[in-house]
């Protein structure tokens, strides 16, 4: 079983932490949110071998978050996504889908703020387009 | 400067058996950019956790994928396990591996087929599928499922083989293993293969691990990075594991990594069934995940490592699950290796990441 | 027998499947289900093609690509829904993204269920499929065919086969290119190369 390592850290730290991490050579696992309360909390994963080390902070509605795909590339594909289905907001993504990365029926459908999303939950009629 | 062309490749394309979109920036018959466009089979998979509570959740996750399907209920049910701190009997912890193994003797069959039909070995494509028929056979046997089996729940698997038909099992594969011999070696050593693979879609070492890609695509670039490695779950029985590498960065390393994979999960299935213990299958799982919980594993797949998440709320239905599947990493390194390639090989570089897009976008 | 139905051409699409319908669909086409004995060929152009095997459910993304290859092939064709996610929507039709199955976007003609669904099935349904391809290609000859009604357009893919959403994410890739004159490129080819 992996090692089940979180560190909860401000927005303000986040961009210091994943540079510790590029530095030492860890490389990028995952970048996903979940919701709590009315924010989204988001976790980014590094690894190193076995080692495996989780980062999660809280991010409120409408705050940006700086990207981190300038030092690893292949976030961008993370960032895009979280940004279509809980509307975080990112800073400086290399490849800017501008939130048309998966184009859902339903905007922002994992945001817990997200009307439609409520409806979904309650298995009402899901306002489209 | 030669004008800049934009070329839409799929999402209906004879090569891709799954939807996807790029648009190739080319310039004469050189790609300098190529930007993806998913979102074809989003479907939402991850927030019907919402409304399946997480032992019937199983059955979703195998249907997030046709072909990664034991492995993604087998990395669910191993995350559940690790945020309720279930212990899972050792005999289903084998059971485990042999049919996650034989996913990947499948997996790598039908890849090696779609790869052969991709640069127009039709013969080479039928021959690989009728050898993956009888991996099928053994699925059908023992599950009586073709494709998505529902064997593995959390706490165990559902069902036990007997242990006549694991040494049948065996006895299959060695047979399989004369034929496939045969495949092997038109697949290292055919002039026609080796002329349409040899220098395509190169990937460097640095690059690599810049653009942190994972299984058979990074270990063809010379880095041996496989979960299997750590002795996770049932594989930290195994006496002795080395991961197949290749130093020669291209479309043929992926190809041969990957088929000697194949001969690599035939030797630890053996192992496998020759240790296997007697014993229960399935430990009894009461409760709910606690509020708060987390949990997070990782599991190799037979397109690489696979990321999963689990966050409990107390009920019975989980707060959030998340997949990352191996697909989703390899598409950014994709991508940018697709960069100044010949827009010949574009549909040769794309089969040698082995995408699977339905896993990806869920 | 016409000759249509002696050796009809299949083309394969998966719209959302999980890949588990569509590993079967190539399974029949290879030896131990064979379908080639009928004279079944795999196609990827649907100008070939007669018939249309469609696996998994339908997203709003998928319809207009969907009527737009079903558009592509010349009549008399018949529609196969593969799979039960294809015929209703099947465990995916709860989904926020899921329209349903793949007659919210056109007419089919034969449902294959199965989850997922077994070649044999595939095979059946091929086969009761060049019955309609028959009696298609008699009215056809008869000049009396015509084509079914298509299914009304959800009202969000609606907006997107005015080419709304489709051609915005095409020109915003473009200008992540970094090329601005290409968006002109863009707007005028098509969204979808065969």
């Amino acid at each position: 079983m992996d090692p089940q390592v979180y560190k909860n850290i401000e927005l303000v730290q986040f961009m210091s932490e994943v540079t510790g991490y590029k530095e030492r050579g860890w490389r990028f696992v995952n970048l996903c949110g979940s919701s709590v309360g009315d924010q989204v909390e988001l976790l980014c994963s590094f690894a190193l071998d076995n080692q495996l080390e989780n980062l999660s902070m809280l991010v409120s509605n409408g705050e940006q978050v700086p990207a981190i795909s300038p030092l690893y590339p292949s976030a961008f594909f993370f960032e895009n996504e979280t940004r279509d289905l809980f509307g975080v907001q990112f800073e400086g993504t290399i490849i800017d889908f501008a939130g048309r990365f998966y184009p859902t029926s339903v905007p922002t459908p994992m945001n817990p703020t997200s009307v439609e999303a409520e409806a979904w939950g309650k298995g009402e009629e899901v306002p489209r387009g | 400067m030669a004008d800049r062309t934009v070329i839409p490749f799929g999402p209906q394309h004879p090569v891709l058996p799954e939807p996807v979109h790029l648009d190739l920036v080319i310039e004469d018959e050189k790609v300098i950019e190529a930007i993806p466009q998913v979102g074809f089979i989003h479907r939402g998979l991850e927030k019907l956790v919402e409304k399946r509570d997480y032992k019937s959740f199983v059955y979703i996750t195998e249907r997030i994928c046709g072909i990664c399907a034991f492995g993604h209920s087998l990395g669910y049910s191993e995350t559940i396990e690790a945020l309720m701190a279930v212990e899972v009997p050792p005999r289903a912890l084998f059971l485990r591996v042999i049919w996650h193994e034989l996913s990947r003797i499948h997996s790598h069959l039908l890849w090696m087929g779609c790869l052969a039909d991709g640069f127009g070995y039709e013969n080479l494509f039928m021959q690989c599928w009728r050898l993956r028929e009888r991996v099928l056979d053994i699925f059908e046997r023992t599950t009586g499922g073709r494709v998505i089996f529902s064997a593995v729940n959390v706490g165990g698997v559902n069902h036990d083989i007997s242990n006549e038909d694991l040494r049948g099992i065996v006895t299959i594969l060695e047979d399989m293993k004369d034929e496939y011999q045969v495949l092997l070696k038109t697949f290292l050593l055919d002039k026609s293969v080796l002329s349409r693979l040899k220098g395509v879609g190169v990937l460097t070492k640095e690059k690599a691990v810049e653009y942190g890609v994972v299984g058979p695509f990074v270990r063809a670039s010379g880095i041996p990075d496989d979960i299997r490695n750590f002795g996770y779950g049932g594989y930290g029985y195994l006496e002795d594991f080395e991961p197949v590498v290749s130093d020669d960065c291209d479309g043929h390393a992926r190809c041969m990594v990957r088929a000697r994979e194949v001969l690599q999960s035939i030797d630890i299935i053996k192992e496998m069934v020759s240790k296997i213990p007697d014993g229960e299958i399935m430990t009894k799982v009461k409760g709910s995940p606690a509020d708060g919980s987390k949990a997070v594993s990782r599991l190799e797949q037979p397109r690489g490592e696979s990321f999963y998440y689990a966050k409990g709320n107390g009920t019975k239905f989980l707060e959030r699950f998340r997949i990352r599947t191996p697909t989703s990493i390899n598409i950014p390194g994709m991508v940018f290796a697709l960069q100044g390639c010949d827009l010949a090989d574009v549909p040769l570089n794309i089969l040698t990441i082995d995408p699977c897009i339905s896993c990806t976008e869920r | 027998m016409s000759a249509v139905s002696k050796s009809p051409w299949v083309l394969h699409y998966d719209a959302s499947s999980c890949n588990g319908c569509d590993i079967e669909v190539l399974a029949a086409l290879t030896p131990l289900y064979d379908v080639e004995r009928f004279g079944i060929i795999n196609t990827g152009n649907p100008k070939h093609a007669d018939v249309f095997l469609i696996t998994g459910s339908v997203n709003e993304l998928q319809v207009p690509i969907i009527r737009q290859l079903y558009e592509q092939m010349l009549e008399p064709k018949v529609v196969v829904a593969c799979g039960i996610c294809a015929c209703t929507g099947g465990v995916f039709k709860e989904c926020y993204n899921t329209l349903g199955g793949v007659d919210v976007a056109i007419p089919v003609d034969v449902y294959a269920p199965g989850c997922a669904v077994r070649p044999e099935t595939i095979i059946d349904a091929v086969v009761a499929g060049l019955g309609v391809l028959e009696e298609k290609s008699a009215l056809l000859k008869k000049g009396e065919l015509v084509s079914p009604e298509m299914p009304p357009l959800p009202s969000a893919a609606d907006k997107m086969v005015q080419g709304e959403r489709v051609s915005d994410t095409w020109k915003n890739n473009i200008a992540a290119a970094g090329e601005a004159p290409l968006a002109s490129v863009a707007a005028t080819s098509s969204t979808e190369e065969q």
